[in-house]
């Protein structure tokens, strides 16, 4: 049997190719997805474990894991540098004072935008992974020395003058020097710089504080007994491990963030694949249908029922295993053009060679092996159900419609499982292993495949609708055209859910992204009542000196400015991204309704909450919240105001004296700003850039402006999106061209036919053209009503009056106009093929 | 009598070398217009050869045919299309109607891909001789396999060609719809006036015609006028001793 079956398999090399090619882009982004984040993962333990060499323990303040991400721990007093020092396990300590920086370049730029973050750390000879490439390393307090790659990138050499901005005013620098890590000249992608001690603690306001003991121990102690001895001289919430663990610690905070990434691709990746599947099921259907004499034939001379079927299964088997592992090639391609994509955005990431692990190719082929072999089950079942008098005689398998009753009770029962499936994730609490992202998976998936079996019925009717105007315009071969699209009403719906499912998935992401926007622009209308909002440029910036605030609040023109802070806190233990401002005046600022409490009285130990956070955690005004931060530790804040509108600074708002008590940062975030009306307004925006100016890198919006930063941000989220789609889009493309094909080798007698009665060739590729743009818009449309009904239905589920339903038409006909552009271009090889079938042969052909 | 289709030393090789065959060696024969021709031989003979490369369906290795007097070998692919549509009609074995479409728009076919209008006139003769007014609306699937052929036969008529070229058109039918079909090509012969070229090993079907030529490797070696079924039999015994 195994013969028989390989022989089918190579006598249809172009039906294998375009199944294999289906196999390969489905799983090309599962594995991709696995093989750039592990070539990160591995990017960043090999810096990590480098930027412990030469040290055995470190000491630093207490932080919960989940907080050690975002945010720094409580500074340690000075003074414990010396003590430890002095044990007799210890043969050196030095104290590190480290910040986030806005670097400015000799012209005067900021550097860095939206790239990683720039870090300024203070320099020490001993007991520091830095070494010193060019130069000489910082010794006057006016010295900097730059990491060598970054020197590079930024084009910055020894001798150059830079600026520097932590807390204060801009300092300036003279780079004597070039660093690296060890033997690494690129530190992850971040710009990193170094200054004297003195010079650090002056920047980051440290007078007295370090962030960082880096300990040697003395002769071979091991880093169990350095520990120990650390910690008998170390106050309360310090936290003390030795090298390999504050490894492991850092890398762990990476690796979560990482895992985000990975699922979020991988998300894709599995889209990609499904739509995969509805290909295979479909050429397998075919080839089944085809090969009825010969499976016929085979149980006529005595093959069971079993053996036939396994000879379809093993063939799905071998194509998805060969398919599976030129996806995982197809894998390291997409894992550098993601690293690519991110560079764009994000700045470099180090280049290394790509991370293939044993587990990527496992799940790659289990997943493309699992999806293939599911696909073809029913047409195996097919296969096996062909009676061995079909050998005999001419049978045409149609489907009963007592079948068809049925196929269609089960797509219904399939998809109102899917949308409960969908229902229960949304609503439900799910038990806590299964996240509820699954269960929207997997009801959506159910959802499309019960959608796909559906769509059959439709099939015939809306494509003779299509095709009316066709019929219309091109007579005969426009009716052929529409005829054969709805010849095989299962067939072409199974082609057009492929396309069906993409297409759903990006009109989704349209419509959210497009009432997000409306939804944005409306909150900042409703909500802005400043006249300028000052901001750092990129996500990776420090934020504002505090000194921009004080320095604005001080202008004549200015009336009033209000501080935005943001930072992670732990509520019931999940990290909540909380605003801090300044409570008392932040009316003037955003609009916000308070319904109970006061906002003026939060305090330093206070805590105001937005009605959804406070029904949440089921507290009200008066009540006490337990919390903890990373620099304090656990606190209990007592809710004193309730809001409605959540505005710009989401649902938990501390007062900045809170803050300034819980965090160890002290920039701000956002800068509200508002004019005095005795001013004219441009006068009094031009002495705010004014200000601005000595502080590069940080910019002023206008209401309208800062709406339109907020779409812009939106609208590069989807264009990802998109990107991470085109996967999908280009497979149920590919799926079209293959059931044309399919389709023109079935019809080869009749398209001879055709021309032996007189079609032109011309005609004949107009004919398949046709079939195919009918096919694909059949696709776009029913995408296009799927993914609007599930736009509206999460918008619904939302269930709240603040978000902007808006219905993006334009961009929906430019979906389907896009889908009939794609059919045409989907049938220029099928079409080709077709009006170069000889005629003769094509009548004679058996 | 004019001629409506000749052939002049047609000659067609296929393969070369060793494992050369020539299914035609210098066939010179003519067909009268409005007549029923048929062209008779055994399997391998060269006859449905000759038959597609008179019809256009194929080219020559050497020599030259012609419909009228065009000649077919001046023609490049699109032209010969454009001949086929307008001036041949085809009757095959089998597998003659498209399946999606219905009777009636399978026998305006070649009209509907020309955009040429149909004759309603011609078109309710030709459907009222060969009895298929009842069937029009009907997909092929739902006729007879007689009632296909007629369809078939009705197509060819459809855009009154020059000349019929039928490749063994009862030859998957049974004897009595065979017969009923021969005699409708015999019907469109003496009522309109139609040239009809048939191929055919089978005797009876020949005895329709008004003339047999007999094929054999690839030669002319024989031919009766107004042929009876018997007369067919003897000579195709005589040839094969």
């Amino acid at each position: 049997m195994l013969r028989a079956t390989l022989k089918g398999l190579l006598g249809h090399k172009l039906r294998l190719a375009l199944t294999v090619l289906a196999i390969m882009l489905g799983t090309g982004l599962i594995a991709g997805s696995y093989v750039f984040t592990d070539t990160l993962d591995r990017v960043f333990s090999d810096l990590f474990s480098q930027s412990l060499a030469g040290i055995d323990a470190q000491v630093t303040g207490d932080v919960s894991e989940e907080l050690s991400t975002f945010t720094f721990p409580e500074r340690l007093p000075e003074s414990l540098v010396d003590e430890i020092a002095a044990l007799d396990e210890v043969e050196a300590a030095v104290g590190t004072v480290a910040g986030l920086v806005t670097l400015i370049d000799p012209n005067g730029e900021a550097l860095g935008g939206f790239g990683p973050p720039t870090i300024g750390t203070s320099w020490s000879d001993v007991a520091s992974p830095l070494t010193v490439r060019d130069g000489s390393a910082p010794i006057g307090d006016q010295d900097l020395v730059i990491d060598a790659s970054s020197a590079d990138r930024l084009d910055i050499e020894i001798g150059d003058e830079v600026g520097v901005i932590a807390l204060g005013e801009q300092e300036r620098f003279e780079v004597v020097g070039t660093i690296g890590l060890g033997g690494s000249s690129n530190f992850g992608g971040a710009t990193f710089v170094s200054f004297t001690y003195a010079a650090a603690q002056q920047l980051f306001d440290a007078a007295g504080f370090v962030d960082t003991i880096s300990v040697v121990g003395a002769g071979d102690i091991s880093p169990e007994a350095l520990v120990a001895a650390i910690e008998e001289i170390a106050p309360e919430n310090t936290s003390v491990v030795d090298a390999a663990t504050a490894a492991e610690e850092q890398l762990s905070g990476f690796k979560e963030a990482l895992g985000f990434v990975n699922t979020f691709l991988l998300a894709f990746g599995y889209v990609s694949l499904f739509v995969g599947g509805f290909l295979i099921f479909n050429t397998f259907q075919v080839i089944v249908a085809q090969r009825t004499k010969e499976l016929a034939l085979l149980r006529a001379i005595g093959a069971t029922k079993r053996q036939v079927r396994r000879m379809v299964l093993v063939e799905a088997f071998i194509v998805s295993v060969i398919g599976s592992l030129l996806g995982v090639v197809f894998g390291v391609v997409l894992a550098i053009g993601i690293r690519a994509a991110f560079s764009r955005f994000g700045g470099e990431i180090p280049a290394t060679t790509p991370q293939v692990l044993p587990r990527t190719i496992l799940i790659a082929v289990l997943s493309g092996v699992i999806v293939t072999v599911f696909s073809a089950l029913v047409p195996a079942y097919r296969a096996s159900a062909v009676p061995p008098i079909a050998a005999l005689r001419q049978v045409t398998a149609r489907p009963t419609s007592r079948l068809f009753r049925i196929v269609m009770i089960a797509g219904s029962v399939i998809s109102v499982l899917g949308t409960g499936v969908i229902a229960a994730g949304l609503f439900l609490d799910p038990p806590e292993q299964i996240p509820r992202a699954a269960f929207v998976g997997v009801g959506a998936a159910l959802l499309f495949i019960g959608l796909a079996i559906l769509s059959a019925a439709f099939a015939r009717p809306l494509g003779r609708t299509l095709g009316a105007p066709i019929r219309a315009a091109f007579g005969a071969i426009g009716r052929l055209a529409t005829e054969n699209a709805v010849r095989n009403p299962g067939r072409t719906a199974v082609t057009s859910a492929a396309l069906m499912v993409g297409v759903a998935l990006m009109v989704f992401v349209t419509i959210l992204a497009s009432s997000l926007s409306a939804t944005t622009d409306k909150l900042i209308a409703d909500t802005f009542k400043t006249d300028l909002v000052v901001q750092p440029i990129g996500f990776g910036a420090a934020g504002l000196s505090p000194q921009i605030a004080d320095r604005i609040e001080s202008l004549d023109e200015i009336e009033d400015v209000v501080r935005l802070r943001q930072g992670p806190m732990l509520v019931e233990g999940d990290v909540e991204f909380v605003s801090a401002s300044e409570l008392a005046k932040i009316e003037n600022a955003i609009d916000i309704e308070v319904v109970a409490g006061d906002l003026a009285s939060v305090g330093a130990d206070g805590v105001a909450l937005s009605e959804n956070a406070a029904s949440d955690l089921d507290v009200g005004v008066g009540d006490t919240l337990d919390v903890e931060f990373a620099r304090t530790g656990e606190q209990t804040l007592t809710v004193r105001a309730v809001f409605v509108e959540a505005g710009p600074g989401g649902n938990i708002y501390l007062d900045l004296e809170g803050y300034r008590r819980n965090f160890t940062e002290d920039f701000d975030q956002s800068l509200f700003v508002k004019f005095d009306r005795s001013f004219d307004s441009a006068a009094a925006r031009s002495a705010v850039e004014d200000v601005l100016v000595d502080f590069p890198g940080t910019t002023s919006l206008d209401q309208s402006e800062f709406a339109d930063q907020a779409i812009t941000g939106i609208r590069g989220f989807v264009g990802l999106v998109y990107a991470l789609l085109a996967l999908a889009l280009v497979i149920a493309f590919v799926g079209i061209v293959n059931t044309l094909l399919l389709s023109v080798i079935e019809r080869t007698r009749e398209i001879g036919l055709l021309r032996a009665v007189g079609s032109t060739r011309k005609q004949i590729r107009r004919m398949v053209t046709w079939e195919s743009v009918i096919i694909a818009v059949y696709g776009a449309l029913l995408g296009s009503v799927v993914g609007i009904v599930l736009a509206r239905a999460l918008v619904e589920a939302l269930d709240t009056d603040e978000i902007v339903f808006r219905l993006p038409v334009l961009q929906i006909v430019l979906a389907v106009v896009l889908a009939m552009i794609a059919g045409v271009i989907a049938a220029i090889y099928p079409a080709q093929r077709a009006s170069r079938l000889n005629v003769l042969e094509a009548i004679a052909y058996e | 009598m004019t001629t409506a289709v000749r052939a002049e030393q047609a000659t067609k090789i296929y393969g070369s070398g060793p494992t050369e065959v020539r299914a035609l060696d210098g066939v010179t024969v003519a067909f009268e217009q409005g007549r029923f021709s048929a062209i008779m031989g055994p399997s391998g003979s060269g006859k449905s050869t000759l038959l597609h490369c008179i019809a256009g369906l194929d080219e020559l290795t050497s020599g030259k045919v012609f419909i009228g007097d065009q000649d077919l070998g001046q023609l490049n692919d699109r032209e010969l299309t454009l001949l086929r549509r307008t001036r041949v009609g085809f009757v095959f074995q089998a597998f003659n109607l498209v399946p999606t479409l219905s009777a009636s728009e399978n026998i305006t076919l070649p009209l509907d891909i020309a955009g040429t209008a149909v004759d309603s006139d011609w078109f309710d003769r030709v459907i009222d001789v060969l009895e298929i007014g009842d069937r029009l609306s009907h997909r092929p699937s739902e006729l007879s396999g007689g009632q296909q052929q007629r369809v078939a036969v009705a197509r060819a008529l459809a855009s009154q060609p020059d000349v019929i070229f039928a490749d063994e058109p009862s030859g998957n039918l049974d004897s009595k719809s065979g017969a009923h079909l021969l005699e409708f090509l015999r019907l469109a012969v003496d009522e309109f006036d139609q040239t009809i070229v048939m191929v055919t090993h089978d005797p009876v079907a020949a005895g329709y015609a008004d003339r047999a030529v007999f094929l054999e490797d690839g030669h002319i070696v024989d031919e009766i006028d107004a042929p009876t079924a018997e007369a067919v039999l003897d000579k195709i015994r005589t040839l094969e001793v």
